[in-house]
């Protein structure tokens, strides 16, 4: 019983961290989720946005990339938002922070991160919490003892995700380019015509016209090169990181200073990403009326992105698509026909790039080599980000307090992208190079009086601010090409100037704000609270969004009748319900827009004339998108609380949808910003975590949490009800009321035709009133018709995540899994074209395609016709998977040896992150697409560090 | 006191964050608004010239470009010349479906690009019409040659899609057209296709007059020959004008005023350059404005780097086609090429085109910064020559063609009648016109079949024959028109 207690006293002071202050976890009112630093500290994480996968309820990371460096995206109980940006809010020490700075931070400086979900939590950041806030905290000094940490790990970055089930083997590729031309005109001129088709011979000392017989059999004469792309392109990378931290001081002023080091490279050759942050915390208590708190870190990052940039499938220069999509026969290095490779008068190897030089290429790998490209292009981002965070506390009498807080950020951006003169898309004209220098400010500043007061079993407190927001984005870009010497990216050693282009990106909101918070006898919580804004997104007439919330809770336990039930610790419930809002309205490319409101026109240049062009047709009247959240949940703990279970139920409105409203592009423009749909998110979530045993010796933690919520389309403009909305890569979703965002429709899939091999959809059957009776089959790509094919979101998200320790050894594994969903695998369509894209590769399915003998398929003849592959449900999968996300095994060093090195811990470990994945196709990672149309996007890594952890 | 200190100091904070009057106005500098717009040209009207000048720009870069294969109005050109007989193509890259005439779908790029960016052109000519016919009675020059490029360009921009979306007018004057928009109305649904040439001869004759009388004062701008050609190629389509073909001669032969032929020399250099003699109307290109590889010069050029030339994908003339030049006709050094034999997969190289070279490849400029031709008088001669023929006008007719085809065959005589002096003039335009975009359209207005059986050197998976009239030869209207637009209730099959 008295560990009990004891516990409980524990769980009454839990403090977190909520917008403006903090609360104690039982008297919270909304649904946040607290990760602990500690267990983002375990991980190979460059940044913390990846940290959250699969250690939350609710949110759902998206990873869409490997490269170090690269943040991943978070999404908050579902996709809230369609034309706006669908991104939490993030928020560092109390002040909002930019997403894209998010790498910017060290997660070995991170205390905790705390996701605020509902309206209760999130409110008062009401104008851009419609998304939900991620809340990240850093670390504080203690004044009761002095310490210094240093942590040093090392460790090697693998390829997480490996290559798709492609075609390895040359002669098969070769017989399976010939079996198109002989399905097509027979085995003679098949034989004559393979040369043509492939553009290469890559046997040493056959004609081009008996690299296979008519009859279909295949030289056995020996191969000109044995080369692998991704061999030649990837390689495995050097992971190093070094922490150290010092935290100490008095009763009076207190400090957290740190430094950090990272170097992580990446899997494709010279892609790496280098951080050296520092920070120092510091507060000081002048007198009893006086407090103050000032932050301030900065860290300068360097990400070398390689040729890995863009994802999609016309990228000849991701190597991510053109290690996979390329033929096997074509080779990386310069061979003559005798198969020796070439070597340049100073012994380097020579690469082939396939433009006729050596050998030539089809299907656009001509002209392009990655593996070369990587060591001689430059994309290089240079990042220095400052962060400063000012608190001054005035305590006035008792309970109140004026507070004065000021955040300032600074991102200043230097990105290169250098393409060579030698060889690949800027060979002919002699190297180009584009650069960017961008400036991001942003500037935050509020004042808060507040008051808190008990006056017997009642207790209150109050609180009302200001705050101001700006951001300010400076942008240049350049553009020149004519390089002379080699090597030298910058523009003194270039002549030809292209573009140069500069402008001033502004954002600004002024805030109103107040909360009441309210507890009778640690039993019943009310909190009210009330936010408005104006921003200047908007035109003046429609700036102002007034969001606002309450919210109660109950706890149970508190009562006299629940006071003796000892197995039961702990046991609230609460519900809140409030609105919150977004202004991120986004153009078709994703980009902000920082004036929606205004019809907007590209000026440039055509010959020393002004050229003025229509760009953006905006609208006057769009305002803010808004969210009503209603949120209803428990909280409980049992068995000397080894038993934890929180469940929430949450629906979430989102009205007046900022939303790209297609327009006839006959207008001259193909969209408007609108206020149009209505969505709603629903769906529960859970966190169970349990201690099923427990001794002295052995402690061993499990702990769940898992996510369904249904999004659903409620209302669509009046003119669309009927057919729908189209939208998203390739048009293959639509909209419609009832259904979700993302609801595939295309055309199905319905075979092969036995008979013929011809690929087959269905189609639908009209009567003469042109009402659809029926379907059948079509062989003609165009006759078919579109069907909606269930969404994409997937039914259940989860993390399960595992503990144990053993006296001095611990050991970690974390894991998160996702059930249902479909991905359209638009790198596996590519790999299954029947033939109308020679030069690129095949998948190994394409083996089993139709020919007289193999009647019973569903992959069609190889017989070249463009339609073959074409977009349809073949090209569905499920996006169910299973990942291993992290184990990590540490030894801490028996206490008694410690004072022979006069330190307090030593803590050595193993930690592999990305350990293993499992998803219905080898080499599709459906953690990367947000929405389920996979693209050729860097690998996930697999990084296994050792690591050695000190305290004094 | 001490307390006075702290309140003095909380006020000081509180004002670092109290907002000046001009907090929530941001004017947008990345691109210039509406209203910014609008007072540059209070001030100063003819800044409004700049609309003209954007609507040009978007016919050789344009706003809405998706891929390399779409540079504005040369890309419409190489396509249409690709769906016709004259043209082979053997690799499959870049307008290879225009070839095998199967980049049709309404989900496809080419309908969709085609479609909004000569809307994208109407709707900036629209602009300038709206802002400046208040002060069209003034007679002042500026604005009626402002005014006369809007409805000349207009004009065309509606006589491509009308073409590249419906049959010929001949035979479809009642078959669903394509949405007008003008400065008074907006047509959003399928405006017939008589209508939609109502609106074009309108436009047309608008803009020639406005243009009539000024001269030219930069090629990179219609002008009244250039807009006199445009009013012959449309002419030429309708067959129910008053006296149609006297009427096409006629603008025809102004047209041809606007230029003298070119010599040999200007024959073979590259056609990149819209100072050549003939040139009445193209783009002019430099190293600021070129759309590198996404241009005509990367297609065409089979010395350059691009998709034409060093990555292989070469244009060439049919062969039946190449065969009736004449051997001491300058134009057949338009054609012929030594290919690399390492490039294994091409062995026809006699028919791959030089007609077209870039500046890049010549030295005389940087790569794929040609200019662009859309209109030349050499192209008239044969307009007018067909178009007197048709008039019954034998002999001037024979004139017209002799006149420009002794600057192409030395001592050229034309000593044929009745049908076959007709077939010489179409033969000869066939030739002189091959790669500049007209190919497609007379097959489409003589109601022509497809037919690429005579010639050697098309693609083995390319259709041979096709009848005049089949589907094949019309765009559908794209899908994100029709997902957008429910005006639009019929599609093309």
């Amino acid at each position: 019983m008295k560990v009990v207690m004891q516990s409980n006293m524990h769980e009454l002071d839990e403090v977190m961290v909520v917008a403006y202050g903090t609360a104690k976890k039982s008297s919270f009112t909304g649904a946040a989720t607290s990760v602990d630093g500690e267990k983002i500290a375990k991980l190979q994480v460059s940044s913390v946005s990846k940290a959250l996968e699969g250690a939350a309820a609710g949110v759902q990371v998206i990873s869409t990339s490997g490269q170090p460096g690269e943040n991943a995206k978070i999404r908050i109980r579902g996709i809230g938002s369609f034309s706006a940006s669908a991104a939490p809010l993030y928020v560092v020490d109390g002040m909002p922070y930019d997403e894209e700075a998010v790498n910017a931070l060290n997660p070995a400086d991170i205390e905790s991160m705390s996701i605020l979900k509902d309206a209760a939590s999130a409110a008062l950041y009401g104008s851009r919490a419609a998304n939900g806030v991620v809340m990240i905290t850093t670390k504080r000094g203690s004044s009761d003892k002095s310490s210094i940490s240093v942590d040093a790990r090392w460790g090697v970055n693998t390829r997480g995700i490996p290559e798709y089930d492609i075609m390895k083997d040359q002669r098969t590729y070769v017989k399976t380019a010939w079996n198109v031309l002989y399905n097509q005109v027979g085995g003679e001129e098949a034989s004559a015509g393979l040369i043509n088709s492939i553009g290469y011979n890559p046997f040493i000392g056959v004609a081009n016209n008996e690299m296979v017989s008519p009859e279909g059999v295949v030289t056995s004469a020996p191969l000109r090169h044995h080369d692998d792309w991704a061999d030649a392109t990837l390689h495995n990378g050097l992971r190093q990181e070094y922490n150290i931290s010092m935290q100490g001081g008095n009763s009076k002023t207190t400090h957290f200073l740190s430094l950090g080091y990272l170097k992580d490279e990446g899997i494709l050759r010279n892609t790496d990403f280098e951080r050296i942050s520092a920070r120092a915390n510091i507060t000081h208590t002048v007198n009893k009326y006086l407090d103050l708190t000032g932050n301030l870190s900065y860290a300068r990052g360097e990400k070398n992105a390689g040729t890995s940039q863009g994802a999609s499938l016309t990228n000849y220069s991701n190597a991510f698509m053109f290690t996979q999509q390329i033929a096997p026969i074509y080779p990386v290095y310069a061979y003559d026909t005798d198969g020796n490779r070439l070597y340049d008068e100073d012994g380097n190897v020579i690469y082939d790039y396939g433009d006729g030089t050596y050998s030539s290429r089809m299907a656009g790998f001509s002209n392009q080599n990655v593996a070369a490209n990587s060591d001689l292009d430059v994309h290089q981002t240079l990042n220095d980000n400052f962060s400063g965070r000012g608190t001054i506390n005035l305590n006035l009498f008792e309970g109140f307090k004026l507070t004065a807080n000021i955040g300032y950020d600074l991102m200043n951006q230097v990105r290169t992208d250098h393409m060579n003169q030698l060889y690949g898309d800027a060979a002919n004209v002699n190297g180009r190079t584009y650069k960017y220098n961008i400036r991001m400010q942003t500037f935050t500043a509020n004042q808060i009086a507040s008051y808190a007061k008990s006056i017997g079993k009642h207790s209150f407190d109050v609180m009302v601010g200001h705050e101001s927001y700006s951001y300010i984005q400076n942008y240049q870009y350049t553009h020149k090409y004519n390089f002379y010497t080699l090597g030298n990216p910058e523009f003194n050693n270039a002549i030809t100037m292209s573009d140069m282009n500069s402008y001033k990106q502004e954002h600004s909101m002024e805030s109103y704000f107040g909360r009441v918070n309210y507890d009778y006898e640690d039993r019943f919580y009310l909190s009210a609270s009330i936010r408005t804004d104006e921003s200047s997104k908007f035109h003046p007439d429609n700036r102002r969004g007034t969001f606002w919330s309450v919210g109660g809770s109950w706890r149970m336990t508190q009562e006299e009748w629940l006071k003796d039930v000892s197995w039961l610790n702990d046991l609230k419930i609460k519900a809140s319900y409030g609105t919150q809002g977004n202004d991120g309205i986004l153009d078709q490319y994703g980009y902000v827009v920082y004036q929606p409101y205004l019809k907007q026109y590209t000026v440039s240049n055509n010959n020393g004339a002004f050229s003025v062009v229509e760009s953006y047709r905006g609208n006057k009247d769009l305002t803010w998108e808004k969210s009503k959240n209603l949120n209803v949940g428990i909280e409980s703990s049992f068995f000397d609380h080894r038993l934890k279970f929180d469940f929430d139920y949450f629906l979430k409105n989102t009205s007046d949808m900022l939303y790209n409203m297609p327009y006839p592009i006959s207008s001259g423009i193909s969209y408007i910003p609108m206020n149009l749909l209505d969505m709603k998110n629903q769906g529960f979530e859970f966190t169970l975590t349990a201690t099923p045993f427990r001794t002295n010796d052995f402690v061993w933690n499990i702990s769940i949490n898992g996510t369904h919520y249904k999004n659903k389309i409620v209302s669509l403009p009046e003119d669309k009800r009927a057919d729908g909305i189209i939208h998203g890569t390739s048009s293959l979703f639509r909209l419609t009321e009832g259904g979700s965002i993302y609801d595939v429709y295309t055309y199905e899939y319905a075979g092969v035709n036995p008979e013929t091999g011809a690929a087959q959809w269905y189609m639908n059957v009209e009567d003469e009133n042109g009402n659809v009776t029926g379907r059948t089959v079509t062989e003609d790509y165009t006759q078919a018709d579109k069907y909606d094919l269930g969404s994409t979101l997937p039914d259940f998200q989860g993390g399960l995540s595992m503990d144990f320790s053993y006296k001095n050894f611990d050991l970690t594994i974390g894991t998160n899994f996702q059930l249902g969903g479909q991905i359209y695998d638009s790198m596996y369509m590519g790999f299954m074209h029947a033939g109308s894209n020679v030069g690129s590769n095949w998948h190994k399915d394409i083996l089993n395609a139709w020919t007289p003998e193999n009647k019973n398929t569903d992959v069609p003849i190889m017989d070249g016709a463009q339609n073959s592959n074409a977009q349809s449900s073949r090209f569905l999968i499920s996006a169910s998977y299973f990942n291993i996300r992290n184990i990590s095994l540490g030894y801490t060093f028996p206490a008694k040896w410690m004072k022979a090195i006069q330190a307090n811990s030593a803590r050595i470990y193993v930690s592999a992150d990305n350990v293993a994945m499992f998803s219905k196709r080898k080499g599709l990672d459906p953690r990367q697409y947000e929405y389920g149309y996979s693209a050729a996007n860097y690998s996930a890594i697999r990084a296994i560090s050792f690591g050695i952890n000190l305290n004094f | 006191m001490k307390f006075l200190k702290y309140i003095t100091l909380c006020a000081a904070a509180l004002t670092l964050g109290s907002c000046a009057d001009d907090f929530l106005d941001k004017e947008p500098s990345e691109y210039a608004s509406e209203d910014q717009i609008k007072e540059v040209i209070e001030r100063d009207p003819s800044a409004i010239q700049a609309y003209i000048t954007g609507y040009y720009k978007n016919l050789f870069s344009p706003e809405a470009q998706q891929s390399h294969d779409d540079f504005g109005l040369k890309a419409f050109e190489l396509a249409t010349d690709l769906m016709g007989d004259d043209m082979a193509y053997l690799t499959q890259h870049f307008f290879v479906y225009d070839y095998m005439l199967d980049n049709r779908g309404s989900n496809y790029r080419r309908p969709t690009t085609c479609w909004q960016e000569l809307y994208a052109v109407i709707s900036g000519a629209n602009e300038v019409i709206t802002n400046l016919i208040g002060l069209a009675e003034d007679g002042d020059e500026t604005v009626e040659t402002m005014l006369g490029q809007s409805y000349t360009i207009r004009a065309y921009c509606y006589f491509w899609l009308i073409n590249l979306y419906q049959q010929p007018y001949q035979w479809n004057q009642g078959k669903p057209g394509i949405p007008i928009y003008t400065e008074t109305e907006t047509r959003l649904e399928r405006v017939p296709v008589k209508e939609v040439y109502d609106q074009i001869l309108s436009d047309i004759d608008k803009g020639y007059n406005y243009l009539k009388g000024k001269g030219i004062s930069s090629k990179a701008e219609l002008n009244e020959y250039a807009a006199a050609a445009i009013y012959a190629n449309i002419l030429s389509f309708v067959n129910d004008y008053p006296d149609q073909w006297n009427k096409v001669a006629e603008y025809a032969q102004i047209a041809i005023q606007g230029g003298t032929l070119m010599n040999e020399d200007e024959l073979l250099s590259g056609f990149n350059d819209i100072n050549l003699s003939e040139v009445l109307w193209g783009a002019d290109i430099n190293s600021e404005t070129n759309t590198f590889y996404a241009s005509f010069m990367s297609n065409m050029d089979p010395f350059g780097p691009g998709y034409g030339g060093a990555l292989g994908n070469y244009k060439m003339i049919a062969s039946d086609l190449y065969d009736k030049i004449a051997d001491n006709d300058i134009r057949k050094k338009w054609f012929g090429i030594d290919v690399d034999e390492s490039n294994s997969h091409y062995n026809v190289r006699q028919y791959i085109q030089c007609k077209f070279v870039d500046v890049g490849s010549l030295g005389t400029g940087d790569t794929f910064c040609s200019d662009y031709i859309y209109l030349r008088t050499g192209e008239m001669y044969f307009v007018a020559a067909e178009a007197l023929y048709r008039a019954g006008k034998t002999a001037e007719a024979k004139t017209m063609l002799e006149t420009i085809m002794q600057t192409r065959v030395p001592g050229y005589t034309c000593s044929k009648s009745g049908d076959a002096l007709l077939e010489e003039i179409e033969i000869q335009k066939r030739i002189e016109m091959w790669g500049e975009g007209r190919r497609l359209f007379d097959m489409k207005r003589r109601n022509e079949d497809l037919d690429r059986t005579h010639a050697t050197n098309h693609s083995a998976t390319t259709p041979k024959s096709v009848p005049a009239g089949d589907k094949l030869f019309i765009y559908q209207i794209p899908d994100k028109e029709l997902n957008a637009n429910s005006a639009i209730t019929e599609q093309n099959d």
